[in-house]
């Protein structure tokens, strides 16, 4: 969620710079009497992109933030770590990339799969102890997903089934 | 009960809904032709050479105050016909003031006379509610401004071609009359109380829909201000056309909107009077000050207010179903016209001191204009859904709580949720917003809001109120 924050971040500041610069420059170019339609035009056409992707990048982060707040399970799967092997010294990891699996879809860092909303239904749930796999799509694109995550307990596959059913009405095939 | 006496016909011409009729038509021809920037009062300032816009400002202050604060004196139909009666004797005594030279009298007198109109105007609200059903109210309303205008017609010609105090006279006389039927209204409140005691919970809150359509009212009244300070005054040396033709559009729009069938689809028309009102400003602007671009300007302008007056009367008639005071619900949305012809008056004011031909009070007004015509559709449709959803609302909520149970039961499309979006329906018929239901399940607005969307589509419905018309009717929705 964290690098779509970044890139709308980019894009809107990107669209504000485009106002704040570039406008008042052409104003003043046709205000010296060199008027160029061809760098309003290039003005105005950049601006209009960064804001188109602008509100792209801010619907991702709110179909991120639904998934987030709506988690059913969460796992990291990899860690970048940037400490010096064998110097004994702290590990630091500075990226990580983390896993939201939810009733309303799966945030895996930036890429984002809805289901149960807008048309695509989540069909299946199966969860083992060390994977999850979710059948979704509509009729005409079905699709799957597996994902592998550490081993958790029993109790927590239990609380993890209930989770589905009770939001999605899907009860999960637990597979041993 | 209630519904069987208002449907039970009274012989005679005279029932109970017709004479409230006549005493709104005869009261509030006087409050037109006289008091709120009427030809009457025009015509006695003129007569002694005196501006009238400090006491039109005063009155139409006044009337403003009258209609918003009556509902919170008057609370029931005892009160206001006493109101009322009381009301049209004080007024006849502030109208005899103006036979005399103008003095500070005419200014106390045409303030209180007004306050205690706007107050009558809004008790008269009982006799709209009691005696005619919902779905009638609409003819109810138009039958009174259609009377109350010809009516004012005539006094206002009298006052013109005659002399202003034989216009006086007569004003009074309508008074008199008003009088004389008030005392024959009747006062029964036992209709109204057994509507109180058929309602077991409490009734669902009014505020929002009302105080959207007052906001909705007052963008579009500014314009009829903006018309007295702008057009009016341009036309003044046509007085022998302008006497009598200049309510004629507003009571042939009544006529045709009050005589609509049904099934009409009445917000096609709301946009063609905003047109229409756009177009009288751009003729007014283009045509010279003859009788035929006052013809011109005038229908326009005319008939786009009995199109929107009528619209917003007939929604307050129907609203009063949803609160136990009448008064207050006429009191307040009517208050939101008053407060928009102030608004339009003063903005026209301040413009054409320093504006001769109007243009630039012109501009302003088609501004207003395209900026009600780029508002109205949300604005309308947000007014749609609100009066749907509160109707359905006010409906569930006076159920008890075993049928609302039973409702919910015998609503097969409720299996075919989920646990999570059973609850959230639930919270969804007992009226409750977004932000609440996020509130009571510990969960974001925008979840409720996706989840919402889901139940919505799975019934193939768009609103809270086609989901409650759904459970009432116990239909099996149509599920994907």
């Amino acid at each position: 969620m964290k690098s779509i924050s970044r890139k709308l971040k980019f894009w809107v500041g990107f669209a504000a710079l485009g106002a704040v610069v570039l406008i008042p420059l052409v104003l003043y170019e046709a205000g010296a009497g060199r008027p160029s339609s061809i760098s309003l035009l290039l003005t105005v056409g950049t601006v209009l992109l960064a804001a188109g992707f602008s509100v792209r990048q801010y619907r991702r982060l709110k179909d991120a933030r639904l998934i987030v707040e709506n988690q059913i399970l969460h796992f990291q799967p990899a860690a970048l770590d940037s400490g010096e092997p064998g110097k004994g010294g702290k590990a630091m990891s500075e990226e990580s990339i983390e896993v939201y699996v939810s009733c309303f879809g799966i945030l895996i860092d930036s890429r984002i799969i809805k289901f149960n909303q807008s048309g695509v239904s989540l069909k299946e749930v199966e969860l083992g102890k060390d994977f999850i796999t979710l059948a979704y799509g509509t009729e005409k694109k079905p699709r799957r997903i597996k994902l592998l995550h550490g081993i958790i307990d029993d109790g927590s596959i239990a609380e993890i089934a209930e989770r589905f059913r009770y939001e999605t009405g899907i009860l999960p095939k637990l597979v041993r | 009960m209630m519904n069987e006496q208002q449907d039970k016909a009274i012989p005679g011409f005279l029932n109970d809904r017709n004479r409230s009729v006549v005493v709104f038509s005869l009261f509030f021809s006087w409050q037109l032709a006289f008091p709120f920037e009427g030809q009457i009062l025009y015509a006695l300032a003129g007569s002694y050479d005196i501006s009238p816009h400090g006491l039109i400002f005063g009155s139409i202050t006044a009337c403003f105050t009258g209609l918003f604060l009556c509902g919170y004196l008057i609370r029931n139909i005892k009160s206001a016909k006493k109101f009322m009666l009381g009301s049209i004797i004080f007024c006849v005594l502030a109208s005899c003031i103006f036979f005399f030279p103008p003095s500070f009298l005419w200014s106390a007198a045409i303030i209180t006379s007004s306050l205690l109109a706007g107050g009558s105007v809004a008790s008269w609200g009982f006799y709209l509610k009691r005696g005619t059903p919902k779905s009638e109210r609409i003819k109810t309303v138009a039958d009174g401004l259609i009377g109350s205008n010809i009516l004012m017609i005539l006094l206002n010609m009298s006052a013109i071609h005659l002399s202003p105090r034989i216009g006086l006279g007569l004003a009074v006389l309508m008074l008199i009359l008003a009088f004389l039927f008030a005392l024959r209204l009747t006062e029964d409140n036992e209709a109204s109380e057994s509507f109180r005691h058929k309602q077991p919970g409490e009734s669902v809150s009014i505020i929002k829909p009302l105080s959207f359509l007052c906001l909705f009212v007052i963008l579009i009244t500014i314009n009829s201000g903006l018309m007295y300070q702008v057009l009016n005054p341009a036309y003044s040396h046509l007085a022998w056309l302008t006497s009598w033709y200049w309510a004629i559009p507003y009571i042939v729009a009544l006529f045709i909107m009050r005589n609509l069938p049904r099934r009409t689809n009445r917000t096609y028309i709301l946009y063609v009077a905003i047109a229409m009102i756009g177009f009288s400003f751009i003729f007014f602007m283009i045509l010279d000050r003859s009788a035929f671009g006052y013809l011109v300007v005038n229908t326009l302008m005319l008939g786009a207010c009995g199109v929107y007056d009528l619209f917003w009367w007939s929604i307050l008639g129907e609203m009063l179903e949803y609160d136990k005071n009448p008064a207050k619900v006429l009191g307040i949305g009517l208050s939101a016209n008053v407060l928009g012809v102030l608004l339009g008056g003063l903005v026209g004011n301040v413009i054409s001191v320093a504006d001769a031909q109007g243009v630039n009070s012109s501009i302003l007004a088609l501004g207003v204009v395209c900026v009600t015509l780029a508002i109205l559709p949300i604005l309308h449709k947000h007014l749609s859904m609100l009066l749907k959803d509160h109707a359905y609302l006010t409906v569930l909520s006076e159920m008890s709580e075993e049928d609302q149970g039973r409702a919910m039961n015998l609503f097969t499309g409720v299996e075919q949720l989920t646990e999570r979006e059973r609850e959230i329906t639930a919270l969804l018929i007992k009226g409750k917003t977004y932000r609440m239901i996020a509130g009571e399940l510990h969960v974001s607005e925008n979840t409720v809001k996706t989840h919402v969307k889901n139940i919505y589509s799975k019934f193939k419905i768009q609103s809270r109120s086609e989901l409650i018309n759904l459970m009432m009717e116990g239909r099996s929705p149509g599920i994907r």
